[in-house]
């Protein structure tokens, strides 16, 4: 049996020749694509040429047009306490995304490659805990939180954020090892290699290009979460980016546009730059997820 | 990521990304029973810690949450009185409540548009039109800024006589726009919905492009050669043929709209007055701006039983279907 990845996943490539899968003119797949590209990025430049004008050249026109004021990026940056959120949300996100991923990937392989009593009834309660929204247990997570006495403490909020994930993330990760021959692994044990060494030296290597993918998603889930601090911490101190940039963005609305506007873009560019950057993985990790 | 949890129905959804149809080897026989129950107790204790996170903060607030509704608990005080099915009779009889399903009915609708337009946008670049992947990647943007982020974006671009619509609005002598809809207890919900619209479209496109991809265009080539319309190859054909994927879209914009929370939270948090409540924040509001926890718990129930409603009925057609 040839060892290596698995095999990459086949696509069907349509031409673009093929008059059977058009079903409009050019032109009017042109002027859609193009409307929806300026529908959604209208808001982004809004606020790109906003955070680059004065408050004063804001107030007397909205919407003219940039003078390079990059010092509303150092008064938003210090005025919203980005200071304190970001190191926070990084803490987050680096969290949320090893803790996932040790135990998503343990949890998936466990339910690809073993049966063991209780897996059916296991599955069944994933796929519940998947359609369970937030919103509708977060007071008996509070409660949860406040009988462990973890109330305003980061261990909680991340915990609690990759519980909200691990359902997906399991199954995403499930999928990864169904696909591997189960040749590799046995081969490994006859080497005499233990289950955590097949694990970890045969199985996870193979399936890197998932766990890649599912980086990027709790990682992005875990930049802009908001209710978990907003229920789970009461201080300031705890704080995620997109919770203080609530209250920074609302505590001075109208009175500085284009502060808000560029501690916006603070938080938003590195989260677009990133997106453009991984979008290949985003795009298969949801397409995959999603179907199969 | 409002739509969290994208995915996955039952328990053969496996589909490896990376390696076709592999075959689980659960059931491969192994000598030696020893062996086998050491291999069973392995597979347990790999699941066990993910099991355990999602048992305790996930599954079992379930229950918990039901527990709370069938109590008159403020949220602090250490006494939980037990009052049966109290707070859901009141429930029931709350015009707030059934207000805010009605809203979030509506916020679903809005949803399905949604998918609908993401749907028809991915036949459009099916033909992978130069640049595709550049558009491809902006609309997935606000997906991936995820509902808070757009929340906050959309509220500023709304601030009533500051905000960028306010002054276009101005400028192109456009009265709707400068006058601040979110604080107008009609417009304001229809405002949020069209956020939404705007924050998932992409999101249903890309989707969508993944399913097209998975039909054989060969059929789509007969269909013309048997002289089809293009109405009646998108009717007749390409529909049929994606049924899997738009069950699967209804389904996650259903959950997603019975899930909003951030967005709405941040844009109006459920007001003018309770002109925008949805389930969840009407939830939200009970328990912490009201202190009626128990309260809180029978909307929250609410949530839950429509979202396993739901679920199990999109579901269910869709293995029904294939």
């Amino acid at each position: 049996m040839p060892a290596g990845p698995p095999p990459p996943r086949p696509r069907r490539r349509i031409s673009m020749s093929r008059e059977s899968v058009r079903f409009a003119p050019t032109w009017v797949t042109y002027v859609v694509m193009i409307g929806m590209f300026l529908i959604i990025s209208f808001p982004i430049v809004w606020l790109l040429i906003t955070s680059l004008r004065t408050r004063q050249e804001y107030i007397e026109d909205p919407l003219g047009w940039p003078s390079w004021a990059f010092s509303n990026f150092v008064d938003a940056w210090n005025t919203a306490h980005f200071s304190t959120y970001v190191p926070n949300s990084l803490i987050y996100m680096v969290s949320v995304v090893l803790v996932t991923l040790v135990l998503a990937s343990a949890a998936g392989y466990g339910l690809a490659r073993f049966d063991f009593p209780g897996r059916p009834a296991l599955i069944v309660s994933f796929v519940i805990a998947l359609t369970i929204p937030f919103s509708s247990i977060m007071f008996s997570v509070y409660d949860v939180v406040a009988g462990f006495g973890l109330l305003n403490t980061r261990v909680a909020i991340v915990t609690v954020a990759v519980a909200m994930g691990l359902p997906f993330a399991t199954f995403y990760m499930r999928a990864f090892f169904v696909g591997i021959p189960e040749e590799l692994s046995e081969a490994a044990r006859l080497d005499g290699a233990s289950e955590l060494g097949v694990f970890f030296r045969v199985m996870l290597p193979l399936a890197r290009p998932g766990l890649l993918t599912l980086s990027v998603f709790s990682g992005l889930w875990a930049w802009s979460m908001y209710i978990e601090p907003l229920l789970l911490a009461t201080t300031d101190q705890l704080r995620s980016v997109s919770l203080g940039l609530a209250f920074f963005s609302s505590e001075y609305a109208g009175a500085n546009q284009p502060m808000i506007a560029a501690g916006i873009i603070i938080i938003v560019a590195p989260l677009v730059v990133v997106s453009v950057a991984v979008q290949r993985h985003f795009v298969d990790g949801m397409t995959a997820g999603a179907i199969k | 990521m409002g739509e969290r949890g994208l995915s996955i129905t039952s328990d053969h959804v496996t589909g490896a990304p990376a390696g076709g149809t592999g075959c689980s080897g659960a059931s491969r026989a192994l000598p030696g029973r020893r062996r086998a129950w050491r291999r069973r107790l392995t597979g347990l204790l790999f699941a066990a810690p993910a099991t355990a996170l999602v048992a305790v903060f996930v599954l079992y607030p379930v229950i918990g949450t039901f527990r709370i509704s069938l109590t008159d608990w403020d949220g602090f005080s250490p006494d939980r009185t037990f009052i049966g099915f109290a707070n859901y009779s009141s429930m029931f009889a709350d015009s707030v409540f059934w207000d805010s399903v009605g809203r979030n009915v509506l916020y679903i609708a809005g949803l399905f548009v949604a998918v609908t337009i993401g749907f028809l946008i991915a036949v459009l670049l099916w033909t992978r039109p130069r640049g595709w992947v550049v558009f491809r990647t902006v609309f997935l943007v606000p997906e991936m800024m995820g509902a808070s982020i757009v929340g906050i974006i959309w509220l500023q671009l709304w601030q009533p006589v500051s905000g960028g619509l306010a002054a276009i609005g101005k400028a192109l002598g456009i009265p709707f726009l400068a006058s601040s809809p979110l604080a107008n207890p009609q417009w304001a919900i229809i405002v949020l919905v069209l956020t939404q619209v705007w924050a998932s479209t992409g999101f249903y496109v890309v989707i969508s492009l993944g399913g097209l991809q998975n039909i054989d265009p060969n059929l789509l080539d007969a269909a013309s050669v048997d002289g089809a319309s293009r109405l009646q190859r998108l009717w007749h054909v390409v529909i049929p043929q994606m049924r899997p994927y738009l069950a699967l879209m209804t389904m996650l914009a259903g959950i997603a709209g019975l899930r909003a929370f951030d967005l709405v939270w941040i844009m109006t948090a459920g007001g003018p007055g309770n002109a925008t409540q949805l389930l969840g924040t009407s939830a939200y509001t009970m328990a912490f701006s009201r202190n009626e926890f128990g309260q809180a718990g029978a909307i929250a129930m609410t949530i839950v039983v429509l979202a396993l409603v739901f679920t199990a009925i999109t579901g269910r057609s869709n293995t029904r279907e294939s």
